[in-house]
């Protein structure tokens, strides 16, 4: 039997740890027990840049991270965080497990990474102390934590913010000590690094959706048998079904849970202002990086049921 | 050489001072702030972490515990010293071997905020390794054609800065 | 097995002199071989892991404040106040140093740094006034062991780091732990130091000398307030507090006490790069290790070993303490740190303890690793600042010593005396 260290950033009390656990079992069953994982949740392993690091060196053979600490590697997926690309979950689905998603993880292979599934870390909530954010204007001024991502800087400071990109180790205290006043990630990033406690407002803007990219060593995945690669791939793409499912529950309990934890919350607010606004970041990140062909092709599976 | 190279050092501390402390004033006196900031600054604090340790080895400057070796005849305190010096020189031919096989996967890893290839931060173990397995070499002849005086083989109590 | 390889490889390293930092990575090299992984990349790419930290950038900048208080004169004009205010008590400058030692620890996050400045300017005048020196050396030397607990701190840092636990937070339950030991030595100082003193004149308090030494110290005495102040009312984070302290300390001696040029800076610089460089080394090193030990699962086997003491908290942290206690006679306080905190703190967690309150109890313990024989740092510095024989700085440590491991204990039994005050104060 194989073994093969799986590093990834979450907690155990994460969905992400949970369909790990599930992607470990469907794994054994589908090679009767010949590829066997062991789980490094935590960061014990390091954070995304390390284990992206080590996937692709092959000190790590599985990882997973969000799509935006690839972008170093491929500007391309920068698309992916361009706000308000996609207009729902299942919008975001269909894109991803087809053609254009499949493009992107091929693109990752010149890197020594396999890009086995996309993942879900949801979409991006905007969480202040200062007031409730319903309108662009409420935006303004605000010291936001943003990740170091270039189109997710560039949308904040269409908004007329004052975005700066933090360790997500020092937000907790930069938030608690008012050093930032802002925040925006997922649910799940809100509930599990409790910044819930350091902050007083948040609101369901989903302004930018944000995959997670479970890759392996390109050379580990190359020599394993046929059958084996394709019950990675199979058990890779089922647990992060599951995985989509768990967050999909879990966003009613976040929500109540943060309020319970004195949160105020806007839950449904106008997107089309925000989306005007920000609508130059698209032209931004294709001057930028190119993909006009990967924005057309997210239309195109706008509406396709 | 070795000025120089502590000119380096100097000068990368200094602008980490800068970058972090003007980003201080730009958020309170002028509500915005320099993007980069945090991650230049990081990249220098790696570069200083390991071009000092380079120059701190030069000067023999690195933590140890003697209180075993304290008690030997110069005779065995020499040969723990060469033994040491060979067994961190294998050492680094290690990390050199390994920080030149990850620079150059990383040269086509860009950082997300300043634009920079990741080799700048990794070529900084590339450079400790090559460095310091210099110094060892230089400091192992010494040792065996018997040109180490006595004082040298006895490291200073460095002010630990802790 | 495992763990054998990894204490002895480590050890033996240690033993042959060999510096903490390479004796890491060979305990590094050892694991990979035993787990049969042995890849050149694991070293490279957790050197830089462990490096390639924001949080940790406060050691530089804290080594930098450091440098520049003592050349700047700083650490002279706090002792003249401490003098000005408790000079006149009999026994009075053992209380100067107590109070000196506090005021310069919610300064600098370093005990190195307390020690050598408070040797330098205390010892002369205690030597002068006639005081036992080995006893008065001794208190200097344990009054700077509280540094490290009071904020700011960079060993606060560096375990917050490791421990993936809020800085501010640690910053903010180690004040009353180490105004708990503050207070233990002046008990100390006034039992056991009694006779020492009896030719010792005690002065006359003067209203005018205090007002003149506040007013020439105040630009100093403004800068824990800035400090702490600054990280409560979030105007910056730890990180940036360390770099403000080294930019404000600048400002005052270049401009207000003029004790530095800008020439002297380069030096200053240097002196501080290098230092912070010794610790990094290690921190980097210790990243080579802990990545590892973590895949070697040896802190599930540590926890398996400590399962007869699991069920008692009280009893676990004795026991740790002790343990924590025998490591820091031999291995200084960066290197315990790193080692241990990825080792112990999965088991601190499973067993229920407040991460914030064993962090405290943990630095605590270190800090006092710093004066424990026969390794401690803050020993030989005092011991060669204050040109006393470091057996004699020994034994007149040892009450003082015994005060600081006591309140340990007490704080061991009763947590409440820790987590209790963070409350309040965070
Ligand atoms: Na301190
Ligand atoms: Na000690």
């Amino acid at each position: 039997a194989t073994r093969l260290r799986f590093g990834y950033e979450a907690p155990r009390s994460d969905s992400q740890h949970v369909a790990s656990e599930r992607f470990k079992e469907l794994l054994a069953a589908k090679t009767g027990n010949e590829l066997q994982l062991q789980l490094f949740p935590e960061g014990t392993l390091g954070n995304a840049q390390a284990l992206i690091n080590g996937t692709r060196g092959g000190t790590i053979d599985l990882e997973l991270s969000g799509s935006s600490n690839f972008s170093g590697l491929e500007p391309l997926l920068n698309v992916l965080d361009t706000p308000f690309t996609f207009k729902d979950e299942a919008h975001a689905y269909r894109f991803l497990d087809g053609e254009g998603g499949q493009k992107l993880l091929d693109a990752l292979e010149k890197h020594n990474l396999k890009g086995l599934a996309y993942w879900d870390n949801g979409f991006r909530m905007i969480t202040n102390t200062k007031r409730p954010v319903r309108t662009p204007d409420d935006v303004k001024g605000l010291k936001i934590r943003t990740t170091a991502s270039a189109v997710h800087i560039e949308a904040f400071k269409l908004l007329g913010a004052n975005p700066a990109p933090m360790p997500l180790a020092e937000l907790y205290t930069a938030l608690e000590t008012g050093a930032m006043d802002a925040q925006e990630h997922p649910l799940g990033v809100l509930w599990s690094v409790k910044l819930y406690e350091v902050q007083k407002h948040l609101t369901l803007s989903r302004h930018a959706y944000s995959p997670l990219i479970l890759v392996m060593n390109k050379p580990k995945f190359d020599s394993l048998p046929p059958a084996q690669q394709k019950a990675m791939i199979e058990a890779a793409r089922e647990a992060g079904a599951y995985q989509r499912q768990l967050n999909a529950q879990n966003v009613a309990m976040i929500v109540e849970g943060v309020k319970k934890a004195g949160m105020q919350v806007v839950e449904t607010i106008d997107p089309q202002p925000f989306a005007r606004i920000t609508a130059p970041a698209r032209q931004f990140i294709i001057n930028k990086f190119g993909g006009e062909d990967i924005f057309k092709q997210i239309d195109t599976v706008r509406d396709v049921p | 050489m070795t000025k120089g190279l502590e000119w380096m050092l100097i000068a990368m501390l200094s602008l980490m001072v800068l970058l972090v402390f003007g980003n201080v004033v730009l958020r309170y006196g002028f509500n915005s702030g320099i993007t980069f900031s945090e991650e230049v600054s990081r990249f220098l604090f790696v570069w200083v972490t390991f071009l000092g340790s380079v120059l701190l080895l030069r000067d023999g400057g690195h933590l140890g515990v003697h209180i075993l070796t304290g008690r030997l005849s110069p005779r065995g305190r020499r040969a723990c010293r060469f033994t040491s010096d060979l067994l961190v020189f294998l050492c680094c031919a290690l990390l050199t071997k390994g920080a030149w096989h990850q620079t150059m996967l990383s040269v086509d890893n860009h950082a997300p905020a300043s634009g920079l290839s990741l080799a700048v931060v990794y070529s900084a173990t590339l450079f400790c390794g090559v460095g310091m397995g210099v110094i060892l070499l230089n400091s192992m002849y010494r040792l065996a054609t018997g040109r180490m005086t006595d004082d040298e083989l006895n490291p200073g109590d460095v002010e630990d800065a802790l | 097995m495992t763990i054998a390889v990894f204490v002895f490889s480590l050890c033996g390293a240690m033993a042959i002199g060999m510096p903490v930092a390479f004796a890491l990575l060979v305990c590094g090299v050892a694991l990979m071989v035993h787990l049969d992984m042995f890849d050149t990349q694991i070293i490279a790419q957790n050197l830089v892991l462990g490096a390639d930290n924001f949080p940790l950038m406060a050691i530089p900048f804290f080594m930098l404040a450091g440098e520049i208080m003592n050349k700047g004169g700083i650490s002279r004009q706090i002792v003249l106040v401490a003098e000005a205010l408790v000079g006149h008590i009999r026994g009075g400058l053992g209380y100067v140093a107590i109070a000196a030692a506090l005021v310069i620890a919610s300064i600098s996050g370093s005990a190195a740094a307390d020690s050598a400045a408070l040797a330098a300017v205390v010892i002369p005048m205690m030597r002068s006034a006639g005081y036992n020196v080995p006893r008065s050396a001794g208190l200097i030397a344990s009054a700077s062991a509280i540094a490290p607990i009071l904020p700011p701190a960079m060993p606060l840092v560096l375990f917050g780091v490791a421990a993936q636990l809020s800085i501010t937070k640690l910053f903010f339950t180690g004040i009353f732990p180490g105004l708990l030991m503050a207070l233990s030595l002046v008990i100390a100082w006034k039992l056991t130091a009694r006779k020492d003193f009896a030719d010792a004149p005690p002065r006359r308090f003067e209203w005018r000398v205090l007002v003149s030494a506040v007013c020439g110290a105040v630009w100093a005495l403004i800068l824990p307030f800035v400090i702490i102040g600054g990280m409560k009312a979030g105007v910056f984070t730890p990180t940036e507090a360390a770099v403000v302290a080294a930019v404000y300390s600048l400002l005052v001696s270049c401009v207000i006490y003029r004790q530095l040029s800008l020439a002297d800076l380069p030096g200053i610089i240097l002196a501080a790069a290098k230092t912070a460089s010794s610790i990094m080394l290690i921190v980097a090193a210790s990243m080579v290790s802990a990545w590892l030990i973590t895949i070697a699962e040896i802190p599930a086997q540590v926890t398996a070993l400590m399962q007869p003491f699991m069920h008692d908290k009280t009893l676990l942290m004795f026991v740790l303490m002790v343990l924590v206690f025998a490591v820091g006679t031999a291995l200084d306080l960066a290197p315990t740190v790193l080692i241990l905190t990825p080792v112990l703190m999965p088991l601190v967690k499973e067993a229920g303890i407040d991460p914030y309150y064993f962090g405290i109890m943990f630095m605590m313990n270190n800090a006092i690793g710093l004066i424990t024989p026969p390794v401690g740092t803050v020993l030989n510095i005092v011991s060669s600042v204050a040109r006393v024989k470091l057996d004699h700085v020994i034994t007149g440590m040892l009450p003082f010593l015994l005060a600081e491991t006591l309140v340990m204990f007490l704080l061991v039994l009763f947590p409440e005396l820790v987590t209790v005050p963070a409350q309040w104060l965070r």
